[in-house]
């Protein structure tokens, strides 16, 4: 009996591992885009502003100016200076988005600085690109504030800050943006497998001989669900050990956790993605409905904006979100160590929405004959 | 001609049977827009942290309610650290600042105080916001506090102004650009699949064995989908300034006409993907990482492209989004800026056109060796 069962499955799998296997442009598809995307977009994904074009307009033209002019000029965060003399230049150079940061100096800065009256000076940030202006302006704020505490001296009364940054402590955004990163790709390439498995043999008419097989619904669903599993963990693990090898990434937590967090957050998104599959009819409606459900799930994972600080409703739809527990599983693991736990916290979850969409997906394999 | 238009037709009638994909062009758009709306923000967002105070001095215990009733931070009180090591492990809190017990006995000497803010760096960008929060509120709550008196006041004023966006709302610049990445979705993923369905179920055989020129089949394919796409583009237009009410600032000529120009470039790449791979699953996975991905990762909508390293920055050139994005964001907060228009719509009708020269070539092989 149970070996009649297997048999079965293990035919079904080999079937489905031969459509997307056998071809080796498919094959060269599925492993070589991942990793490169993952080379590509690690190396080039970065919220750090660098490379700051500057427009300068500088009325007064004494020393106190030049010298808070060389301190931006020696800052590695800023890159070309362009002197302009009037303000129609000025707007200009900010208008055509030729530079990122506008430094205006009035005539009376030194006069403000040696009669210690004070003065101002003007930094003007491209507000089209709202999040590096405000960070780029923050620098140029930083660079006057040094000047400032020169001048004075020093001295007085102030807050010394010490900043610690755990678990990355230089914070290199790169640390953050690749478990990001892979948990995307690994997310993008499963749907992708999943969702087509059942939809392209509908739309091809195999999949009413799939039905009046002798396979069971549950045969037929872990024949579809193991092969893409397996290739998605697989894809997974050579992504993680590219992270842990070339970009030397820290890896502080269990292995062991890690390898079965990751084999039930896929397991989660193959239920999604085969869910999908089998309330299509053909491949453009599984793929435009992967569509519709991976845009927010990645959206709204925490990867750009904190779950804590989106409307309440919108936190609440997160825990439908399989990608959600993957990001805080897989960063959490990867660079905090996190706990038996709260992993077994952030698992739960994910078995909830695997457990649903699976059974929902093998309850259509039979219910779409007839 | 005749050719020509029963090919348009054919296309739309196959359009309208499967409607998935008119309901994609006005779904994803509304879904995108909502999200971008109310679950992605980029300026002002709120963090818990924790606090830690050894200094029990009634003066600092005013810092501590000064962390408590800003309104970006949530503040949770801790005893040891510990207790905060855990809570940041579990992402309960995001950071914390531990005031030192000689803290205000320093302050009230005139020196400098230490204050120890711990961030987790696990997650780069709230630990900035941690930082900068934490600085800012304990520096305002010194400059009200009893010793204002000691703190020497900065000779130079920088006094920071952000142009086109005076309100700091980065909804005005998200926004726009996320319809960039719809507009790339919906072009490149529908021509993804069509010509690669046709050759899968075999009725691209059956169409090559007619009187079909290539040009017949290739504008067949761009017409259609250009019109839904362009009907899309309308639909978020709409959405966005009329019913999300996001500044408009420049011209809707413009927008269409450019936004033409990017459509034509992103239908040219989801037919270029179909036209070379022949099989869907093939075009949507590479649809998937040559469109919907660079979209996001490398346009300069959420990562700026003057802070990658040289050789990203020149690869970036190729990815239309890129300019689709800078000129959207322009039209939409500067208004009409004619250099960055004529630049952006330039090199989108270079790989526009570029495009669609190779789909032509591509199929008009594979009418040759048909016949």
């Amino acid at each position: 009996m149970i070996r009649e069962f297997l048999r079965r499955v293990a035919a079904l799998m080999k079937k489905e591992f031969i459509t997307i296997w056998n071809d080796p442009k498919s094959r060269a598809i599925i492993v070589a885009m991942p990793i490169m995307q993952l080379l590509i977009f690690s190396n080039a994904a970065t919220m750090e502003v660098r490379n700051i074009d500057t427009v300068v307009l500088d009325r007064s033209q004494s020393v106190e100016s030049r010298e808070l002019l060389s301190r931006f000029e020696n800052s590695p965060r800023f890159r070309n200076f362009y002197y302009v003399d009037n303000e129609k230049e000025f707007q200009e150079k900010l208008d055509t988005q030729r530079v990122q940061i506008g430094i205006n100096i009035p005539n009376d800065f030194s006069r403000g600085i040696k009669s210690k009256r004070g003065t101002n000076v003007q930094i003007i940030s491209d507000g089209r690109q709202t999040n590096s202006a405000a960070i780029g302006s923050g620098y140029a704020s930083q660079i006057v504030n040094l000047y400032n505490a020169e001048l004075t001296g020093n001295s007085g009364t102030q807050i010394n800050p010490t900043v610690r940054n755990w678990f990355n402590p230089n914070l290199e955004y790169k640390w953050y943006i690749l478990t990001v990163i892979v948990a995307m790709l690994s997310l993008v390439t499963t749907l992708i497998l999943t969702s087509l498995s059942i939809a392209r043999e509908r739309e091809l008419g195999t999949f009413d001989q799939l039905i009046v097989s002798p396979l069971s619904s549950f045969e037929i669903l872990l024949g579809k669900s193991i092969p893409p599993l397996v290739i998605a963990m697989t894809l997974t693990m050579i992504m993680v050990g590219i992270i842990i090898v070339f970009f030397h990434v820290p890896f502080v937590g269990s292995i062991f956790l890690f390898f079965i967090s990751i084999l039930i957050s896929l397991l989660a998104i193959v239920g999604v993605g085969l869910y999908i599959s089998s309330i299509c009819n053909t491949q453009q409606q599984a793929i435009l409905s992967v569509m519709t459900f991976m845009m927010p799930a990645v959206l709204l994972s925490g990867f750009i904006s904190p779950i804590e600080d989106m409307p309440l409703a919108l936190q609440y739809l997160t825990y439908l979100n399989p990608v959600r527990f993957f990001m805080v599983l897989s960063r959490g693991i990867f660079l905090k160590g996190m706990g038996t736990d709260d992993v077994i916290t952030n698992i739960i979850p994910l078995l909830v929405i695997a457990t649903i969409t699976l059974t929902l997906a093998s309850r259509t394999f039979k219910r779409k004959l007839g | 001609m005749k050719i020509l238009f029963a090919l348009i037709k054919k296309e739309i009638k196959q359009i309208l049977r499967d409607p998935s994909s008119i309901v994609i062009a006005f779904i994803l758009p509304l879904i995108s827009i909502l999200i971008y709306m109310y679950g992605v923000n980029l300026d002002s967002v709120k963090v818990t942290i924790g606090i830690k105070n050894d200094d029990n001095s009634p003066e600092v215990a005013t810092l501590v309610k000064s962390f408590g009733h800003s309104k970006y931070v949530n503040s949770i009180n801790f005893d040891n650290m510990n207790d905060i090591k855990n809570a940041i492990v579990r992402s309960k809190i995001k950071g914390a600042v531990v005031i030192p017990n000689d803290f205000s006995s320093k302050l009230s000497r005139g020196q400098k105080a230490d204050l120890l803010v711990i961030t987790d760096g696990s997650e780069v960008n709230t630990a900035n916001y941690v930082q900068s929060y934490a600085l800012s509120i304990s520096n305002q709550w010194l400059a009200t506090s009893k010793y204002r008196g000691k703190i020497n006041k900065p000779i130079i004023n920088a006094e920071t102004r952000m142009w086109y966006n005076p309100d700091l709302n980065s909804h005005h610049f998200i926004v726009p650009g996320s319809i960039a990445i719809t507009m790339t979705l919906i072009g490149i993923l529908l021509t993804s699949l069509v010509i690669a369905r046709e050759w899968e179920r075999g009725t691209m055989e059956a169409l090559l064995s007619t009187k079909v020129r290539a040009i017949h089949i290739v504008l067949g394919k761009y017409i259609p989908y250009f019109i839904l796409g362009m009907l899309s583009t309308a639909f978020n237009l709409f959405l966005t300034v009329c019913i999300f009410q996001i500044p408009f600032n420049g011209s809707y000529f413009m927008f269409f006409f450019i936004s033409g120009i990017f459509l034509f470039t992103s239908l040219g790449i989801g037919l270029m993907i179909s036209t070379v791979l022949k099989n869907q699953f093939m075009a949507s996975m590479v649809a998937m990482s040559m469109g919907f991905m660079p979209a996001l990762m490398l346009s300069g909508l959420m990562f700026p492209i003057n802070s990658m390293p040289t050789f990203f920055q020149y690869l970036t050139m190729i990815i239309p989004p890129r300019y689709y994005i800078a000129f959207i964001e322009s039209e939409f907060m500067a208004g009409g800026v004619n250099e960055i228009r004529l630049a952006n719509a330039f090199y989108l009708t270079v790989l526009g056109l570029f495009l669609f020269a190779g789909v032509y070539k591509k199929t008009q092989m594979r009418l040759e060796v048909s016949k």
